[in-house]
């Protein structure tokens, strides 16, 4: 369900899974084009998105069904977006992952989401508040 | 996401289109899992046709690719577009796969 709460910004919740990917690329693919950012943007912070909600989907809820709230925000050049979930405690910003291996048999196969998202937004930050993950998430538009 | 399948001399070739991502790699990974199975051991992959990938799309590809490296093969890339191929840049992954300007140039030296 989408909700639109001001001029620049709306919010969606959806259930935790999978299948709700598409519906959250649409999402933020809307507002940023509302928003005058370019594709290349929209992509980059499509693809930190669902790497954000993939985790939440595979790992918050396990054995339960739960959802994902996202808040949209524009202010100026500046897109924030706001990822809640009410699963187990993960932060995300204290995972790294080593990249620098050249065989491939080394090379894990995990990891990768929370690595793309940091090379796709210009600030990550994390808290738990009141019994959620609350992921932020800026990107600028230039 | 649409999914070619040919092959050219025995080699299998498998030409992708649209977005690799949370809603669609398992159709990829279904067919990869198909020619793994039918013992293949080199694979050209088309991402000519390609304009994003995320994680889960490049796990299906290193899935494959340490599958048929034991086999003596390899995944071989082929016409990655700007967005992809910065992503595969990001993650290392192009160490990790050879990747061509067409599937005239993978081909060359493929094994049967």
């Amino acid at each position: 369900m989408i909700v639109m709460t001001m001029e620049n910004e709306q919010e969606i919740t959806v259930a935790a899974t999978i299948e709700q990917i598409p519906v959250i690329s649409d999402f933020i693919e809307h507002l940023m084009s509302l928003a005058d950012f370019d594709s290349r943007k929209i992509m980059e912070v499509q693809l930190a998105l669902e790497e954000a909600c993939t985790n939440v989907a595979k790992y918050a809820y396990p054995g339960k069904d739960g959802t994902i709230h996202i808040v949209a925000r524009v202010h100026g050049d500046r897109l924030e977006l706001i990822i809640e979930d009410e699963g187990t405690p993960f932060d995300p910003t204290s995972h790294t992952v080593d990249l620098s291996q050249d065989d491939t048999k080394d090379r894990p196969v995990g990891g990768l989401g929370i690595h793309l998202i940091r090379c796709y937004v210009d600030r990550m930050s994390f808290e738990f508040r009141d019994g959620k993950n609350v992921l932020t998430l800026v990107k600028k538009k230039a | 996401m649409d999914i070619n399948q040919t092959s050219i001399d025995n080699v299998p070739i498998v030409s992708v289109s649209g977005r690799i991502d949370g809603n669609t790699y398992q159709d990829l990974e279904t067919i990869l899992n198909e020619l793994i199975d039918q013992n293949k051991s080199d694979i050209v992959l088309d991402l000519e046709g390609v304009v994003y990938i995320s994680s889960v799309g490049l796990r299906v590809l290193l899935a494959t690719q340490k599958k048929v490296r034991p086999r003596k093969g390899e995944v071989k890339l082929v016409s990655l577009q700007p967005f992809v191929r910065e992503v595969f840049e990001m993650t290392g992954f192009t160490r990790l796969f050879s990747i061509y300007p067409n599937q005239g140039e993978a081909l060359r030296g493929a094994k049967l």
